[in-house]
């Protein structure tokens, strides 16, 4: 039988769409695995070898978790943490960008150059004389000690920039003619132009922010002020661990990313791409 | 497509909606500060008030004058489970007096808790923390710790317990000149774990594992006899092949382990004894990789020598005491659990003692002095009979002296719940104090070059068990050089 073009135009997608579909649950199949294995009782996690679908069905584990952690406590803060902190990077990259495109001053191609090269320096580099400044500041313990290091990044401000780049000199013109000054353009015509490329940054930093271990666990000393990983960490130290409890633990922290991620993926894809046309 | 995931998305709000509203009770810290109503009434505080401030000593450290409490803050890396039965104990505690408060909390594993120490300023230091036994000569050397010595020699009222408390735990927790440093609140014991009822069906009487040639013999005849599909699976750490050497015993560092002048060489291959022990244990290592009669080294065990016990793929499990209930809870209704002293690596090994394992309670100097005072009385009231027991009974852990060993808790625990582990206790009673942990703070690097010589020989079947030997004592002596050079 001969297929019509339509129809192997449709008999192609319908193929293409089950191929991406196979190879998406592929990927996110960890993740469908742990999730059914949270339901599952510690007892049937004991067993060799293991079942996806066991025969045990149970919410202890997310009852254990929210009972013995202060989850919605940790959570409240990784998310006051991560919007402080966003909050910060997109204003500050955003001014940032701003003076590096717009503005012509001396030694501007050093300073950049300065500004990009500290993204080659690892984090770990940083983290003691971090910890010793916040410390000095007496800081430690406190929203402004979790938040302080994190809110200025080279990354962000290199990100903005190679987007501003592609922003034609003629609007810059055209508004300067029309009597708009510097922060009226900024923030008027530069940052709406600017959305995809600040909703990627932002999800880009707040998976990272989120997913924060060391630094948090650092400054902070009292559950009180801590985040979600190390309420995660608290259920996988130790000689006698539960993996119900740590895959219900688990599986309540992503929820954050995974609603984040599903509202601006579309973006992540444009804002990575739209600022790298000029350089 | 776009309408899926905007449904998709509402769910996970509406789960994220309905998951706050239904827990949004249930906010009380337990990790950290939970304390029951009926054990703060003495106190007048509940468990949110106590970890105000920095939640290290913070300015909550009160007056004797004050009808507030003084704060006594404790650093731990037990994970949560632990905390929960500890907290029963500060609960206890926090109600049997009004003049201290006791808060735990959770910060990190082993290594992070020990680097907060070392750069935390010492107004945000703990009143106490945990430490690993192995790590007393650090705690010791470290200004961050206060020896237990310097309080107990202050402390009118006595201590039995401490007098009680097995001699090689104690000795454990003891500097060279045998001042206490810590006292344990979580005493392990290596060991091997093993399924009863096969080791029976298959002829092999669990006590006549005495060396590491015998553990092997032992592995043959189960998987070769077709009872199991692995004899043996190991704990991956590297402090095993230390606390074997404690059985041979052999010191495998100069200067008498460290007790008689400082550690300057690691005698690995220089000692004749200690290198037969090390080629022959490395030696078994090597043959039952070779000839799979284990689990592969590395293999996590709670998540799968464990079940493979629980299942009968695996006959024993070389491990610690602290793993007791995990195997105990696999095993249930399945098979008896049993468990002997770990093996000597050659069959002239002493067997009477080897480096104690586990988790102590250390004072920290963080300037104040009542919290501090108030670090050593709870230390004193976790070791009593009672609560040293219930520790013991609801962890695994062994009951670190004669009062906790003694308590109807704990002897019901011995007679109903694991019978077995009066092997160890006797193990013990017959143990002198003659294998301590090496006394130098380089503990980490030596476990790490002790795993890897394992890691070697079970990976690579051809490798020259002289050269891993060699490997890891360059690894060591480097470990040893720059510290000395440090201090």
């Amino acid at each position: 039988m001969m297929l019509t073009l339509r129809q192997k135009k449709k008999v192609k997608e319908w193929a293409g769409f089950l191929i991406k579909t196979l190879i998406g649950l592929l990927f996110v199949s960890p993740l469908i695995i742990g999730l059914i294995f949270s339901f599952q009782s510690e007892k049937t996690l004991s067993t060799f070898p293991l079942r996806v679908f066991g025969s045990t069905f149970t919410m202890q584990n997310y009852v254990n978790v929210f009972s013995k952690l202060p989850l919605l406590g940790f959570l409240k803060n990784s998310v006051i943490v991560c919007l402080v902190t966003i909050f910060a990077q997109i204003v500050i990259s955003c001014l940032a960008a701003y003076g590096f495109v717009f503005f012509d001053f001396p030694l501007k191609k050093l300073l950049f150059t300065l500004v990009v090269s500290t993204m080659m320096i690892p984090g770990e580099v940083v983290v003691i004389t971090n910890y010793v400044t916040i410390q000095n500041l007496n800081m430690i313990n406190t929203y402004a000690g979790l938040i302080l290091p994190s809110m200025i990044s080279g990354t962000a401000i290199f990100l903005m920039r190679q987007y501003f780049l592609t922003i034609p000199r003629d609007f810059k013109d055209a508004a300067t003619i029309d009597g708009c000054g510097d922060m009226a353009f900024l923030f008027r015509i530069a940052v709406p132009l600017s959305i995809p490329t600040i909703i990627s940054l932002a999800i880009y930093l707040f998976v990272q922010i989120y997913n924060q271990f060391f630094w948090p666990l650092l400054v902070t000393n009292t559950n009180e002020m801590r985040t979600i990983q190390i309420g995660i960490g608290m259920l996988v130290t130790g000689d006698i661990i539960n993996y119900g409890n740590i895959l219900a633990g688990a599986i309540v922290a992503i929820v954050p990313s995974v609603i984040v991620y599903i509202f601006g993926q579309d973006y992540i894809v444009k804002g990575m791409t739209a600022g790298g046309i000029k350089g | 497509m776009k309408r899926i995931k905007q449904i998709f998305s509402l769910i996970l709000v509406l789960v994220m909606a309905v998951s706050l509203v239904a827990c949004g009770g249930s906010s009380t810290p337990a990790g950290g500060n939970s304390s029951t109503p009926s054990s703060t009434s003495s106190s007048g505080s509940s468990g949110s008030n106590s970890s105000g401030g920095s939640g290290g000593s913070g300015s909550s450290g009160g007056s004797s004058g004050s009808s507030e409490p003084v704060e006594v803050v404790w650093w731990t890396y037990f994970g949560d489970t632990n905390i929960q039965y500890l907290q029963k104990i500060i609960d206890a505690f926090n109600a049997s007096q009004d003049k201290y408060h006791v808060t735990i909390i959770f910060q990190g594993g082993q290594a992070e808790v020990n680097a907060k120490l070392q750069s935390t300023a010492q107004k945000d230091l703990p009143a106490m923390f945990s430490g690993a036994v192995e790590n007393v000569a650090m705690y010791d050397a470290a200004d961050f710790c206060v020896p237990l010595q310097e309080y107990l020699d202050k402390d009118t009222e006595g201590w039995p317990e401490l007098e009680d408390t097995w001699g090689a735990i104690r000795a454990a927790y003891c500097d060279t000149e045998g001042n206490l440093v810590g006292y344990p609140i979580g005493y392990s014991y290596p060991g091997i774990f093993y399924n009863a009822d096969m080791l029976k069906k298959a002829g092999i009487d669990p006590k006549s594992i005495q060396t590491y040639e015998d553990l092997y013999e032992a592995c043959k005849k189960l998987v070769k006899g077709g009872y199991t599909t692995f004899g043996i699976g190991f704990h991956n750490d590297g402090y095993y092949p230390t606390a074997s050497l404690g059985r041979e015993g052999v010191k495998a560092y100069n200067n008498d382990n460290g007790y008689s002048g400082p550690i300057t060489e690691c005698l690995y291959t220089d000692d004749q004894n200690v290198y037969n022990a090390l080629y022959t244990m490395v030696d078994v290592y090597k043959k039952l990789h070779a000839e799979k009669l284990c689990v592969p080294y590395g293999a996590d065990y709670q998540g799968e020598i464990i079940p493979l016990m629980a299942s009968g793929d695996c006959a024993m499990l070389m491990g610690v005491v602290s793993m007791t209930t995990k195997i105990l809870n696999a095993a249930e209704g399945k098979f008896e659990v049993g468990i002997v002293p770990l093996p000597s690596p050659t069959k002239n090994g002493k067997r009477t003692g080897e480096p104690a394992g586990g988790t102590g309670s250390f004072i920290c100097n963080n300037g104040n002095p009542e919290a501090m005072q108030g670090a050593y009385e709870f230390i004193k009231f976790a070791s009593t009979g009672d609560q040293a027991a219930f520790f013991a009974v609801s962890t695994g852990y062994l009951a670190p002296n004669m009062q906790a060993y003694n308590s109807s808790l704990y002897q019901d625990y011995m007679k109903n719940t694991f019978p077995a582990i009066q092997n160890v206790y006797d193990s013990l009673a017959n143990s002198d104090d003659s294998a301590n942990n090496p006394y130098i703070p380089i503990s980490n690097e030596m476990k790490a070059a002790n795993k890897l010589m394992i890691e070697t020989v079970a990976s690579d079947t051809n490798a020259d068990v002289d050269k891993v030997i060699k490997t890891s004592e360059e690894m060591i002596q480097e470990a040893i050089d720059l510290y000395n050079a440090a201090n």
